[in-house]
C-alpha cells in the first residue's frame, strides 16, 4: 500500500480509534467510584436526643453530598477529656473532617490545633477557629446572650434576681452566651446569679438545691439540656420563676406551650446539622463557601410558637 | 465589500492551483460534510424534540398514577370522614350515646393513615376525640382554620395544609405534621340537630408514602404536591425549604395549568408538568432539570460528532480515491502530452478511465497522427521542392557551356585545327558524361575533378592556353562524394573573370583536402581579384546580380545555394579576394562516403 494510502486511512483511523476509546470512557464513572468522604461527628453531649434535628440535617446532607458520617458522643455529657480522645482516635482513623461541637475551647485547643494539620474540623455552637478549625456553624452566641438578657428584662423587676445556668463549665460558646447576658441584665440593674453543677453533682443533681436555696425572678438556660432540666425543676415551684433558654425539642415546645418556659431563643438546628456537614465537605474539597454566616435565631413565645415559620422551626418535618 | 472581492480573488486563486482531484476531493467532501451535518443536527434537534416530549409524556403519566393514588387516598380518607359522619354521628344521640367508642373503632380500623379523629360542637368544645382524649388548655378549636373553614362553607370538605397538630395533650410531648380534613356535621342531641365540625387528621406520612420515590427521570426529577395558594404540601426536601437552605418555585406552579411547562428557576432550565388532584384543588408538580438531561445530551451529542468524524473521514478517504480513479487518466493525458510538446515520439496516449477521457484521448491520438502525417507530408513536399530547385539551378548551367563549347568547336573546324577539335569533343563528350552521372546527383569527387579537369581542357582550348591549371587532391578525399557540378562553374567564373586577359601566366589551382568531417575544395586563380563590395554581393541572394563583362555571378550563387539546400547553411561558399591579389574560392562541404551520400541522392538515383 502506497504510503500517502497509510497516511489517508491509518492516521485518521487511530484518531479516531483514540476519539471511541475516550468517548467510552465515562468520565462520571471514576467519580462514581470515588470513595465516600468520611465526616466524624463529635458532639459534647451524650443523650442524643438532644440534638437529633441536628442530626438529621447532617445525615440529609450526607445523602446529597455522598458522604459517610460517623456520629460520637463520649458517655458522660460535657467531658472535654473525652472528647479529647474521640478527635485524636477519629484523626488517626484517617476521617476526612470532623464536626466538633466543643465542651471547652480551653481544653480542646491543642487538640484542635493538631487535629487541624491532619484533616478538617468544623466547629458547632464554639467558634475555634484561632484553633485551626476551618468553619464555625451555629449563631452569634453574644448576640443570642444579649438578646435573652433583654427578653429577661421584660419579666424581671430592678434588683430582681435571675440566675444563669452555667451546664457546660468551661470555655466555650455557651459561656459565651452567659457572659453576654449577666452582662446586659447587670447593665440594667438586675441581680445576676450563676448556677453551676459541681463535680459531684451534675446539674440535674444541683439545680433543685441551687433554687432552693433562693429562689430567682427568673432563670436563663443556655442550652437545650439545662432548659429541659430546669423546666422540669421549676415545674413544682410556687411562685415559679420565668424560664428563658436556648433550644427546641418537643419537651421543651410542650413546656413553652404550658407556659413552664417563658421564651426561648431557637435556632434551626436541622440547618445547623446540614450546613456544618456542607461546611465539612467543602473545605475537603477545598471548594468555596466553607465560611458560613452565623445562623439566625428566634425568639419564641407560647403566643407566637404556632405561627407557621416557628411550626417550620420548633418541629421539623421529619420522616 | 474589498473583504468580498479579495476573498474572491484569493478563491479563484486557489481554484487555479488546485488540482482536478484536490477540487473534486474538496468539492464532494464539502457538499457531503454539509449534508451530514445538515442531516445529523436535524435528526438530533428531532431527537431532542422527541425527548422532550416523550419525558414530558412520561411526566404526565407518572402524575397522573401518583394523582391516582393520592386521589384514591383522599377519598379513603373521606370515605373515613363520610363513615364517622353518617355512621356514627348521625346515628347517635350525644345525650344518650358516647361517639367516643365507634370513632376509636374507626381510627384504628385506619390507624396507619390517621392521626386522630375528632367532632366538635358549633362553639368550638370537644365531644369527641380519639385516641387522646383531651384538649390542650390553651387551645381554642374554633379559631383555628380548619374549624372557621368549616364552618363557613357547610357543604365541602377542607383538606387544610400541612400544620403541626396542637390540639391534644400528650403526654410524650409529641407534636406531629398532619393534614386535617374538616366538614361540618350535624349533631343530634335530645332529638334536636345542631352543628359542629368533624376533624380528621391524615398522617402526614400517608401523603409521603404516595409521592417519595416518584421516579420522574434519570436526571434527578422530583415531584412535589401544592395546594392551590402555592403552600407545600409534600416536597422531598421539604425541611430543607422550610430551614431556608432550598427554596422552590412553587407559587408560580400554582398558576400554571395542567400540562408540561419550561421555566427557568434559579438560573436552570426546568421541565415541569403540572397535574390538579381533582377535589381537593392541590397540584402535583413534577420538575425534570433540563441541565442534567442536556448533560446526557452531552453524552449523545459526542457520540454524534464521533459518528461525524468517522463518517467524514470514510467520505474523505472515499472521495481521495473515487477523485483520482476520476482524475488519474486526465493526469496520464496531461503528461503524455506534455511528453509531445517536449519532442518524443513515441507517446503512450492509451489512458484509460472514463468514456469522455477515452474519447479525448482517441481524439488526441488520432490529431498527433494527423499532425505528422501532415508535418511528413510537408517535409516532403519541402524535399521535392528543394530538389526542383536544384535541378533548376543545374540545369541552368549545362545549356549556356554547351553553347560556348560547340561554337568553339565549329571554330575549330572552320580553321582545320580538327585535331584538336577532337581532343576538345572527347572532353566535351566525358564533360557530359560525368555531368549526366546516370542520374545522379551525388557522384565521388574523383569524378568532380575529373569533369572539372575536361572543362579546363576544353577552356584552355578556348582561350589559347592563356592559363595553366593544376588540379590536386588528397587520396583519402577523391573517393568520398560531392554534389556533382559544383567545381565548373567556379572555375568559369575564375576563367571568364581572371583569366580573360591573362597573356599566359594566368594560374589556376584546385586542391581539394579534409579537415575533420569535411571537404574543403579550393579553387584559387592569380587574376585581377575583386572588391570587397562586390564579393560580399556574389554570395547574396537577395543583392540584384553582378554586373560584369561576363556573367551575373549566378554561377557563384547556383552553387552556394545548391550547396546549402543539400548540406544546410554551414555549408557552401566562401569568397577570399583582393583586387591584384587574386581569388580564392573555398567550396565547404560534408565529408561523405558512399552510404552517406546515399542519404542526399533523389528518388530514383542509383
Amino acid at each position: 500500500m502506497k504510503r500517502k494510502i497509510l497516511l489517508q486511512l491509518v492516521v485518521p483511523l487511530l484518531s479516531l480509534c483514540v476519539l471511541f476509546l475516550l468517548l467510552a470512557f465515562d468520565p462520571g464513572q471514576a467519580h462514581a467510584d470515588e470513595a465516600p468522604l468520611e465526616v466524624s461527628i463529635l458532639h459534647r453531649e451524650s443523650d442524643s436526643t438532644l440534638w437529633s434535628a441536628a442530626r438529621q440535617g447532617m445525615e440529609q446532607a450526607a445523602a446529597d453530598m455522598g458522604v459517610e458520617l460517623r456520629f460520637l458522643a463520649p458517655s458522660v455529657s460535657n467531658q472535654a477529656e473525652e472528647q479529647e480522645n474521640l478527635l485524636s482516635r477519629e484523626v488517626a482513623g484517617g476521617t476526612d473532617a470532623i464536626v466538633l461541637v466543643p465542651s471547652d475551647q480551653s481544653l480542646l485547643a491543642e487538640s484542635v490545633a493538631a487535629a487541624s494539620t491532619q484533616t478538617v474540623v468544623i466547629t458547632m455552637e464554639t467558634e475555634m477557629a484561632d484553633s485551626g478549625a476551618a468553619a464555625f456553624v451555629g449563631v452569634d452566641n453574644v448576640a443570642l446572650g444579649e438578646a435573652l438578657g433583654q427578653a429577661v428584662l421584660n419579666g424581671v423587676c430592678v434588683d430582681g434576681t435571675v440566675l444563669l445556668l452555667n451546664s457546660v463549665p468551661g470555655s466555650n460558646g455557651i459561656s459565651a452566651r452567659l457572659e453576654a447576658a449577666a452582662q446586659v441584665l447587670e447593665g440594667a440593674g438586675r441581680t445576676v446569679r450563676i448556677g453551676s453543677p459541681s463535680k459531684a453533682l451534675g446539674l440535674s443533681e444541683a439545680l433543685p438545691a441551687i433554687l432552693a436555696a433562693d429562689p430567682p425572678d427568673a432563670i436563663i438556660a443556655f442550652e437545650a439540656d439545662a432548659l429541659d432540666l430546669a423546666a422540669a425543676a421549676i415545674q413544682g415551684m410556687n411562685p415559679r420563676p420565668l424560664l428563658y433558654g436556648m433550644g427546641a425539642t418537643d419537651t421543651i415546645a410542650a413546656h413553652l406551650e404550658q407556659g413552664v418556659i417563658t421564651a426561648i431563643a431557637a435556632q434551626n438546628e436541622f440547618a445547623a446539622g446540614y450546613l456544618a456537614v456542607d461546611a465539612a465537605v467543602r473545605a475537603v474539597r477545598r471548594e468555596a463557601g466553607q465560611d458560613t454566616a452565623p445562623l439566625a435565631y428566634t425568639l419564641v413565645r407560647k403566643e407566637t410558637m404556632y405561627h407557621p415559620d416557628n411550626q417550620k422551626l420548633l418541629f421539623p418535618v421529619t420522616r | 465589500m474589498a473583504f468580498f472581492r479579495s476573498l474572491l480573488q484569493r478563491w479563484n486563486h486557489l481554484y487555479r492551483r488546485s488540482s482536478i482531484q484536490m477540487i473534486l476531493s474538496a468539492s464532494f467532501t464539502a457538499v457531503a460534510v454539509v449534508g451530514m451535518v445538515f442531516l445529523g443536527l436535524t435528526l438530533f434537534f428531532r431527537f431532542s424534540s422527541t425527548t422532550n416530549t416523550q419525558m414530558a409524556e412520561n411526566s404526565q403519566r407518572v402524575l397522573a398514577q401518583v394523582n391516582l393514588n393520592l386521589d384514591n387516598y383522599l377519598r379513603s380518607m373521606m370515605r373515613v370522614s363520610d363513615t364517622a359522619y353518617y355512621r356514627v354521628i348521625k346515628d347517635l344521640d350525644l345525650e344518650q350515646d358516647d361517639l367516643s367508642r365507634d370513632l376509636e373503632l374507626l381510627y384504628e380500623s385506619n390507624r396507619d393513615s390517621l392521626v386522630s379523629i375528632a367532632v366538635f360542637s358549633s362553639d368550638g368544645r370537644l365531644i369527641a376525640s380519639t385516641p387522646l382524649a383531651g384538649l390542650k388548655n390553651s387551645v381554642s378549636p374554633q379559631w383555628e382554620p380548619w374549624f372557621l373553614t368549616a364552618m363557613e362553607k357547610i357543604e365541602n370538605l377542607h383538606f387544610s395544609t400541612p400544620h403541626v397538630q396542637n390540639l391534644f395533650a400528650d403526654p410524650d410531648y409529641r407534636y406531629r405534621w398532619v393534614v386535617s380534613l374538616s366538614r361540618q356535621v350535624e349533631l343530634t342531641r335530645s332529638g334536636s340537630i345542631e352543628g359542629g365540625v368533624l376533624l380528621v387528621d391524615m398522617s402526614f406520612g400517608g401523603i409521603e408514602q404516595i409521592c417519595k420515590d416518584v421516579n420522574l427521570s434519570a436526571s434527578g426529577g422530583y415531584l412535589y404536591l401544592i395546594d392551590g395558594d402555592g403552600e407545600i404540601i409534600y416536597h422531598p426536601r421539604q425541611q430543607l425549604i422550610y430551614a431556608g437552605l432550598q427554596s422552590e418555585n412553587n407559587l408560580t406552579a400554582a398558576g400554571y395549568r395542567d400540562g408540561s411547562h419550561q421555566e427557568s428557576f434559579q438560573g436552570r432550565n426546568r421541565q415541569v408538568t403540572v397535574k390538579t388532584v381533582g377535589y381537593t384543588g392541590w397540584k402535583l408538580v413534577g420538575v425534570v432539570p433540563m441541565d442534567n438531561m442536556w448533560d446526557n445530551y452531552g453524552q449523545l451529542l459526542l457520540f454524534f460528532l464521533f459518528v461525524v468524524l468517522f463518517s467524514i473521514f470514510l467520505l474523505v478517504f472515499v472521495n481521495l480515491r473515487l477523485s483520482e480513479w476520476i482524475t488519474a487518466p486526465v493526469k496520464r493525458l496531461d503528461q503524455a502530452v506534455k511528453e509531445l510538446e517536449a519532442g518524443q515520439q513515441e507517446v503512450d496516449l492509451d489512458v484509460g478511465g472514463p468514456h469522455e477521457v477515452e474519447h479525448l484521448s482517441h481524439s488526441i491520438r488520432s490529431m498527433v497522427s494527423t499532425m505528422r502525417h501532415l508535418m511528413d507530408d510537408i517535409i516532403e513536399q519541402e524535399e521535392q521542392k528543394r530538389r526542383s530547385e536544384l535541378d533548376v539551378l543545374q540545369s541552368q548551367i549545362n545549356p549556356h557551356f554547351l553553347y560556348n563549347t560547340l561554337d568553339s568547336v565549329v571554330w575549330m573546324t572552320e580553321n582545320g585545327r580538327t585535331q584538336d577539335a577532337v581532343v576538345m569533343l572527347t572532353s566535351l563528350a566525358r564533360f557530359f558524361r560525368i555531368s549526366l552521372s546516370r542520374g545522379n546527383s551525388m557522384i565521388p569527387i574523383a569524378d568532380e575533378l575529373d569533369h572539372a579537369r575536361h572543362y579546363l581542357t576544353i577552356q584552355k582550348m578556348r582561350y589559347k592556353n592563356k592559363f595553366s591549371a593544376v588540379i590536386t587532391a588528397d587520396p583519402c578525399v577523391e573517393t568520398l562524394y560531392t554534389l556533382k557540378l559544383i567545381v565548373q562553374p567556379i572555375l568559369e567564373n575564375a576563367i571568364y573573370h581572371g583569366m580573360a586577359y591573362a597573356d599566359g601566366d594566368g594560374e589556376i589551382q584546385i586542391r581539394a583536402f579534409r579537415e575533420g568531417g569535411d571537404v574543403f575544395i579550393e579553387v584559387s586563380d592569380n587574376g585581377p581579384g575583386m572588391p570587397e563590395e562586390l564579393v560580399a554581393q556574389l554570395l547574396d541572394t537577395g543583392a540584384p546580380s553582378v554586373s560584369g563583362a561576363k556573367g551575373s555571378g549566378i554561377g557563384f550563387r547556383n552553387v552556394h545555394r545548391r550547396i546549402q539546400l543539400a548540406f544546410g547553411a554551414s555549408y557552401g561558399l566562401t569568397i577570399l579576394s583582393e583586387p591584384d591579389a587574386g581569388t580564392t574560392v573555398r567550396i565547404h562541404l560534408p565529408a561523405l562516403d558512399e552510404e552517406a551520400a546515399r542519404h542526399y541522392r533523389k528518388e530514383g538515383e542509383q
